[in-house]
């Protein structure tokens, strides 16, 4: 029974991601840009049908549901070697192909007209999968499609879906560079509301620390987008390996999540990820131990997420998982554990247990490192809440002056009034002063005395 | 007088020297027999009564094969017995010897003085008081079998070169004996041994194989007849332990050696059995020893014909072969049986190591094995267990046969247990989880290494490692109706506290998972592995796993009362608290706070009992691991410092 799970993957950035994403699974299970199985990996114990299904002709199809309102990135998937890989009726561009011109609204509102169609693509896909475990949906919250159309299928899914997981991959804007998408604090705050309102879990993918690890950790100037979308599909291949191979524990998205989030709005993860190498680079092979691997984890340089110093609060970790991947000497997850906790290299939150897990997951035997052992980080940690923050404070400002406010008022959801974005507004704003209240020993009362 | 005397000697008493049941003695009051000379014939006569009773103490036992009735003054034959006393007739030789010679010289010179016979015997007064002191120790039926040994041992240790002499003569006789047995035990692995006097026998089983009563054959369908006959094919080969037999081992055979003996017969006859079944892949072999068996029968006839028993070379001989039979072992084990590829499918079967297999198989059984056992399910159950195997799609199917799940009872008493009194944890002590019982279907020749306390040492890990994965992943839905209800319980006033509780239930069963899956089963293993590679020796393979087995159960603290009590508890409670939430989930329950309360409230307590165990034995050595878990739950010192404790 193996718990499936339907990749959505939305707009530009989604569906750019999902590609990576594919591709990357492909290679770990030896299967080629046709979906047949390669002959060297036929005797696998690997767990295809996760991800995967078979068709009749044997071909390996992705359980993967690829939508955009503009035909660009769709195409040129279209075109490229994986073309064949996914089933052609899980692909769909809207038919006037104008796109949602970067306006969360339009996104959405484009999305409620379409939703019949759509999901009458998700309910096959359900309905063909033997115990559908959940939804991984990839977007980023910047655009118009994938955050508009996103926050649609966010509400829907949860509408139609109750029982079934929903972790998305969320793509937060770079905020080094000036962006030609003026409303983009807009598209955000909307789309925050919906990954904190119906998301089970939101693995944060933040451009701004990609970038930068692009640039720094791996020396490349200009990073392009594909190379930056290749460290997102580390993170995402990584972070589904336990679903993937055999293992003891963390069999299923439940188990890999629930340990991570123990408050219901408190689900947005970071990740990190080390030793990082692109395919250009040959690494330069630096011996890798258990510790080695833990500590670099926990290093702000190779965690996904930027968050700026945040002199007023004393941010720290609500929970921690490590996926340490290659050759691992059990009994030395232990000693390094012992000596994280000796240098007190992660602070903990004080009001309830937290520690570090680390799971032991099997690696593809397709894909070839240079390091012997890798590691990838998930972690809950008060400290993100400072990526919202500055998206809040960027809002506010195109908000104060009333700036572009016009592509979202020709929607008919604004169209009287503007209440749902301060609505989703103060969401945020109670998303982020709950992530500081977890800072404080006081925390488990801090509910509390808000509802009165 | 002179013929009287000698024939006397020869054992025969006649009218004047006669027998008081003593000693031969001379008629007193003979007129012509001056005192002194009566005590003169008296002292050589005495030789006389010994040799009489040696005679006819070797006559009654010399033969082992005579039947005798059960009379209690008499002593069970044996070899060893039998051995004895040929030594003692070879050792009364060249007194007979020496008879003759005094009888050629009274015939030449009818007035030899009495003197002369005291002269040609005097030798004798020195050693048959020996032989007869011995052969009393030896009638007090205490030096039985091989015990002889030790007898005949401290009897000669007396320093007297001609007593040591004659000890020695019967010594080599009975340690023929022995080395005969032991060479059929050591190159055929047989047991010649009707009287129970080696030092080694076959054990006694520990407990009666499961008949095979309960497989009704009438009704099973044929592909389950096929299984039946696989079943008892397999059965076929006895892995036949043998032990030491203390009572018999004699003292100037360390135990140490005699532990080396037992181990090579015991692996030169399940050689030959695996033999004589065919079981073995390479069929030229027709012997454990190859192509070294003659030099080691050169060597075990040279044993035999020792002089003088050396311990040095005996255990260098015991030591050759041994490593021979290990290393023949080790390769039937450990190389063409694949031991390693063994060991890891166990892993993932009764360890666990399969997450996703038994994620699917809780998943299709929690239900009917939440309640009270019965044997009836069993079927249901390896229907299940199949059906999670397939969709999880095990591409090695040969294996999977191996396994078979049972529900075992342990001897319920179902007498009077009124209805009402069924508490909730009462039912939970005898779900059907704490009966399931994993087989496996051992095959040649791993009934070496898992023997059937090995196999039930895994299906304690089995049964526990499970409840703590189905305990998880109860607690993972709690988690799934949670989130999905978050919306709707926000209003409740115990919302806040139910996320708290069930995320310290949750983080508590995570690490103490994790703890078990890495710090222990992985890390245990990979000592096994190391083990394994790097001995040749198949014992040590044997004492490797043995070893790893018990550090599993140990680290696993189901040896460890208090702690095992704490965490069953503890289980207990998640379980109760995951029916809350399900029940919570179906309709809201506002009374339900007390309930939350107290199982809140007992859940404290436990998790502070449990810290306050597992941090007052930290420090000491013996038990490292406790720490380990420690380190894992209170890796942020939250519990330490919310009980109070530093």
């Amino acid at each position: 029974m193996p718990r499936e799970i339907i990749t959505l993957q939305l707009g530009q950035c989604g569906n750019q991601i999902g590609m990576e994403f594919w591709k990357r699974l492909c290679v770990e299970h030896g299967i080629n840009s046709e979906g047949m199985l390669e002959d060297f990996a036929t005797e696998g114990t690997d767990r295809k049908d996760v991800f995967f299904y078979q068709a009749d002709d044997e071909h390996y199809i992705p359980r993967a549901v690829l939508l955009d309102l503009e035909p660009r990135v769709i195409n040129m998937i279209l075109n490229s070697p994986y073309a064949n890989l996914y089933n052609p009726e899980n692909i769909y561009m809207s038919k006037h192909g104008g796109g949602a011109g970067n306006n969360w609204a339009s996104g959405y509102c484009q999305a409620e007209r379409l939703h019949e169609e759509v999901f009458d693509i998700i309910d096959r896909e359900a309905e063909g999968s033997d115990s559908l475990e959940g939804f991984v949906l990839c977007h980023s919250i910047a655009g118009g499609t994938g955050s508009g159309m996103g926050s649609y299928m966010l509400e829907k899914l949860n509408d139609r879906f109750p029982k079934k997981l929903i972790q998305t991959y969320s793509v937060f804007p770079n905020q080094d560079e000036i962006s030609d998408v003026v409303v983009q604090p807009y598209n955000s705050i909307l789309t925050l509301k919906r990954l904190t309102m119906n998301a089970d879990c939101v693995v944060v993918l933040d451009n701004t620390a990609l970038n930068r690890i692009a640039a720094d950790r791996l020396r490349m100037q200009n990073p392009s987008f594909s190379q930056v979308n290749q460290l997102v599909s580390t993170i995402m291949s990584v972070s589904t390996a336990t679903l993937r191979y055999p293992g003891y524990m963390n069999n299923d998205l439940i188990g890999l999540v629930a340990s991570l989030v123990p408050t219901p709005r408190l689900h947005f993860l970071m990740t990190g990820y080390t030793p990082l190498t692109t395919d250009q680079q040959v690494a330069n092979v630096r011996k890798t131990t258990v510790l080695d691997v833990m500590r670099r984890l926990l290093q702000p340089k190779n965690v996904m997420v930027s968050t700026p110093r945040d002199r007023k609060h004393n941010h720290c970790y609500i929970s921690i998982l490590n996926i340490i991947q290659g050759e691992v000497d059990p009994t030395q997850v232990h000693k390094s554990l012992q000596r994280i906790r000796e240098r007190k290299l992660a602070q903990f939150i004080p009001w309830g247990p937290a520690s570090i897990q680390v799971a032991l997951s099997r690696k593809s035997p397709y894909l070839q490192t240079t390091h012997r052992v890798s590691g990838l980080m998930m972690a809950n940690h008060t400290g993100i809440s400072s990526l919202f923050d500055s998206t809040c404070r960027q809002y506010d400002k195109l908000r104060k002056r009333e700036a572009f406010l016009e592509q979202f008022r020709k929607e008919s959801m604004f169209e009287e009034n503007l209440d749902e974005l301060d609505n989703s507004r103060e969401i945020v704003q109670q998303l982020i002063d709950e992530y500081h209240a977890a800072t404080e020993p006081s925390y488990l009362s801090w509910t509390a005395t808000k509802k009165v | 007088m002179l013929h009287e005397i000698l024939l006397a000697l020869s054992g025969y008493p006649g009218g004047i020297i006669v027998d008081d049941g003593k000693t031969f003695k001379v008629l007193p009051n003979l007129d012509f027999l001056h005192s002194g000379e009566a005590d003169l014939i008296n002292r050589v006569c005495r030789l006389g009564y010994y040799y009489y009773q040696f005679q006819s103490f070797a006559t009654k036992y010399l033969s082992t094969s005579k039947k005798r009735k059960d009379d209690p003054n008499e002593l069970r034959s044996g070899v060893y017995l039998s051995a004895f006393c040929v030594g003692l007739d070879n050792v009364l030789e060249p007194y007979r010897q020496a008879i003759l010679v005094i009888e050629q010289e009274v015939l030449r010179d009818s007035h030899l003085p009495i003197s002369y016979l005291q002269h040609q015997l005097e030798e004798y007064q020195m050693t048959f008081p020996v032989l007869a002191e011995t052969l009393s120790y030896l009638s007090s039926g205490k030096y039985y079998g091989c015990r002889i040994f030790d007898l005949l041992y401290q009897q000669q240790n007396c320093g007297i070169k001609s007593v040591e002499d004659c000890l020695q003569i019967i010594i080599n006789t009975c340690y023929k004996a022995m080395c005969k047995q032991l060479s059929t035990w050591l190159l055929h692995g047989f047991i010649v041994d009707r009287y129970e006097e080696f030092f080694i026998c076959q054990a006694r089983p520990l407990d009666q194989d499961e008949s095979d009563s309960n497989l009704d054959h009438s009704t099973a369908s044929g592909q389950e007849l096929i299984e039946i006959e696989s079943v008892r094919i397999m059965k076929e080969f006895k892995y036949l332990r043998y032990t030491l037999r203390s009572e018999v081992l004699p003292a100037h055979i360390p135990p140490r050696i005699a532990d080396k003996i037992v181990f090579i017969g015991e692996s030169v006859r399940i050689f030959e059995n695996a033999r004589e079944l065919s079981l073995l892949n390479n069929g030229e072999l027709n012997s454990i020893y190859g192509d070294k068996m003659n030099e080691i029968i050169v060597r075990l006839k040279s044993l035999s014909s020792q002089q003088v028993f050396s311990l040095s070379v005996f255990e260098e001989v015991i030591d050759e072969i041994r490593s021979t039979v290990a290393e023949s072992l080790w390769r039937i084990v450990v190389d063409d049986a694949n031991l390693v590829d063994h060991l890891k499918i166990l892993k993932e079967f009764f360890l666990l190591g399969r997450g996703e297999l038994f994620l699917a198989f809780i998943d299709q059984c929690n239900d009917f094995l939440k309640k009270p056992p019965s044997t009836i399910i069993e079927h249901d159950l390896n229907l299940a267990f199949q059906q999670a195997a397939h969709k999880i799609i095990l591409p090695d199917e040969d294996f999977l046969s191996q396994f078979h799940l049972k529900i075992i009872q342990p001897e319920v008493e179902q007498k009077n247990i009124p209805i009402e009194q069924q508490e909730s944890d009462r039912e939970e002590a005898e779900c059907g989880w704490t009966c399931l019982n994993l087989q496996y279907n051992v095959q040649w020749p791993l009934q070496l290494i898992l023997t059937k306390p090995i196999l039930e040492k895994y299906n304690v890990l089995f049964r526990f490692l499970i409840s703590v994965n189905r305990i998880q992943l109860e607690l993972q839905h709690c988690w799934k109706l949670q989130m999905q209800k978050r919306q709707e319980w926000q209003e409740q006033t115990q919302f806040r506290n139910i996320w708290n509780l069930r995320n310290h239930m949750a983080f508590l069963v995570d690490n103490l998972q994790y703890y078990l899956q890495v710090d222990v089963l992985e890390g245990q293993f990979t000592i096994l592995m190391d083990k394994i590679k790097s001995t040749k020796d198949f014992e040590h393979v044997r004492i490797a796993h043995d070893q790893f087995i018990s550090a599993l159960v140990g680290q696993s603290f189901r040896l460890l009362k208090p702690v095992s009590h704490c965490l069953d508890e503890i289980l207990n409670l998640c379980q109760r608290f995951c029916a809350f939430v399900n029940r919570q989930s179906d309709e809201v329950l506002e009374s339900s706070a007390e309930e939350f309360d107290e199982i809140s409230k007992c859940f404290e307590r436990q998790t502070s009992l449990l810290l306050k165990i597992l941090s007052s034995v930290r420090s000491h050595q013996a038990s490292p691991h406790l720490s380990q878990l420690l380190l894992r739950i209170d890796f942020n010192k939250f519990f330490s410092s919310s009980t109070g404790l530093s």
